[in-house]
């Protein structure tokens, strides 16, 4: 992965954190919010890859828990898993263009983000409160995930574009 | 379409750099970008598919390898996060980096406040036809309580006047108020907390009641220079020491559930104290002397309103009545919070929590778990070097 591409990764994983932690937390939908940082996960781990996607994740969970101001790690870790499996689902796609892939790695990547969290933060932490609502908003929050996933990969993708000028991993295009 | 590749490479294709796998679909497209690649993919029928080239893979190990530092080091800092099973800061990195982005969420939570806002009237218009004949009554009641109230306030102002009393104001004495927004708040409602644009150069300090417009919301937690972390009282390590305003009932105000809607319970309170729904319950404002000469108060100053009570369980089994709060503030729709500075203490102390004695009664509860105390041994020496200056 060339410089350019690790920079813009980066970039739009700390962007997407304070999206996160200054807009969309504040956007109830029901019982919910919509999870932005989630779905640039796994659009940038189905697009480079599970070694990519597992340094994004994690990446990716530290930032939000930094600006969030809340104990650091429980979101690296699901990040970072949910990065890492994406990330191999990616590398056994023929295509970048097909909906199905994005949608079903933004839901699956809400729920599990969503159901994880709960449950690691209560294994580290016995004294938090897991009620049945956060289950309740874990469903609502992948279901605007599932509306989100598409437009999210799609501007991802775009970004992500932009650095495939380089093309010092790849033989030489006129092998195509 | 085809989404996937083979499980197996092809045995016909040249293996250049060691075990292949397929390329990832960024670096297949990126091969294959540009309106040339796409209008002969078009020509040939075979648009939204792409054929790639191979690419040297990293080896199974090796990505095996990353993903496990990955999960060690995420363990490794939940384990320092959570040491002690209580979640904590890590102060250092946090704090800096939380003063370097809290300009930066500063100026998208005030870019985005006019939106948030119309969204939120907008969500309110469904809630507001329900509401309106319940106001017009409730509306009704106030206008002869305000009456009421008037003549009430009156034959005070007389009475501070003949005690030569100094009239008090919506903040508590010797602590001054300090406004500022939100500027972020944890995506998990798991985390009771907040983050303000108050910081250290606001005069901030961990320990400060912190108040929305219709009561307590909870206390700083942490400082850097221009932002603060304000754990709000509805977490479940939190505790505020509360009073029934008008009855001689007092106990440790806990929250009992933490969904957006939060409820809490007033514990500690005795079977024999009457309290009915409907009832004000403020801060009590605790303080005691000890053998020492030590003077210890709480950390919420009195009168602090906190909630309403709900409902009153008289059940002659317990041995404390149970009293259901609702908190007065909203604790999903924070937007400006108001810190207030104790004015003139000079040193904070904490005092670790006490567990009460069972039976105990309310006032010998001890210190509730968030309701850190502050020593005014400095505050007190100060006080007696301006008195022996005035007396010179």
């Amino acid at each position: 992965m060339s410089v350019a591409r690790r920079i813009l990764l980066l970039a739009l994983v700390v962007v997407a954190a304070l999206i996160q932690v200054s807009i969309l937390d504040r956007i109830e939908i029901g019982p919910a919010n919509p999870d932005l940082v989630v779905l640039v996960v796994v659009s940038c781990a189905l697009l480079v890859g599970s070694i990519g996607g597992t340094i994004t994740g994690f990446v990716a969970g530290i930032c939000l828990s930094l600006f969030a101001a809340v104990p650091l790690g429980p979101s690296a870790f699901l990040l970072a898993i949910v990065g890492y499996w994406t990330g191999r689902w990616g590398e056994v796609l023929v295509t970048d263009e097909h909906p199905v892939p994005p949608l079903l790695a933004g839901v699956c990547g809400t729920l599990i983000v969503q159901i994880g969290l709960p449950i690691v933060s209560f294994l580290v932490s016995p004294s938090i409160d897991v009620s049945r609502d956060i289950w309740l908003q874990a469903l609502m929050t992948t279901a605007i995930s599932a509306v989100l996933a598409l437009p999210v990969y799609a501007l991802v993708r775009r970004a992500m574009l932009l650095t495939a000028g380089e093309r010092t991993s790849l033989e030489p295009a006129a092998e195509l | 379409m085809r989404l996937f590749t083979p499980t197996k490479p092809s045995a016909k294709t040249p293996d250049r750099f060691g075990p292949q796998t397929p390329p990832t679909p960024l670096e297949r497209s990126s091969a294959s970008a540009g309106p040339a690649a796409r209008l002969a993919r078009r020509a040939s029928g075979q648009a939204g598919r792409q054929v790639f080239p191979r690419r040297r893979r990293p080896l199974p190990v090796v990505r095996r390898l990353v993903l496990v530092a990955v999960l060690f080091a995420a363990l490794a800092l939940i384990s320092v996060s959570y040491r002690g099973g209580t979640p904590h800061m890590m102060r250092g990195p946090q704090t800096i980096v939380l003063d370097a982005v809290a300009p930066i969420e500063r100026g998208a939570s005030d870019a985005w406040r006019p939106l948030a806002q119309s969204w939120s009237w907008t969500t309110g218009l469904v809630h507001a036809r329900h509401e309106e004949s319940a106001l017009r009554t409730r509306v009704d009641k106030l206008n002869g309580e305000v009456v009421h109230d008037h003549v009430l306030q009156d034959e005070n102002t007389q009475l501070q006047a003949q005690l030569g009393l100094q009239k008090k104001g919506r903040y508590p004495d010797d602590y001054k108020p300090v406004s500022g927004n939100m500027i972020a708040r944890p995506a998990s409602q798991l985390d009771g907390s907040i983050v303000t644009d108050l910081g250290s150069g606001n005069g901030v300090a961990v320990g400060d009641p912190v108040m929305s417009a219709r009561g307590l919301i909870g206390r700083v937690t942490a400082v850097s220079s221009n932002a603060s972390t304000v754990a709000l009282m509805i977490e479940p390590s939190q505790a505020v020491s509360a009073t029934v305003l008008g009855h001689d009932a007092s106990g440790v105000l806990e929250p009992v559930k933490n969904d957006g809607t939060p409820v809490m319970q007033l514990q500690y309170v005795q079977q024999s104290a009457e309290v009915h729904v409907g009832n004000v319950v403020v801060t009590s404002g605790w303080t005691s002397s000890s053998a020492s000469g030590v003077h210890l108060q709480s950390l919420y100053p009195h009168g602090i309103p906190l909630g309403v009570v709900t409902n009153v369980g008289n059940d002659p089994a317990d041995v404390y009545k149970n009293v259901q709060v609702t908190p007065y503030a909203d604790f999903s729709r924070i937007d400006v919070v108001t810190v207030l500075e104790p004015e003139g203490a000079a040193t904070t102390t904490y005092q670790q929590p006490q567990t009460p004695a069972v039976g105990a009664p309310a006032s010998q509860v001890g210190v509730p778990a968030a309701d850190t105390t502050k020593t005014h041994k400095a505050k007190a020496a100060s006080h007696a070097a301006k008195h022996t200056k005035a007396a010179r």
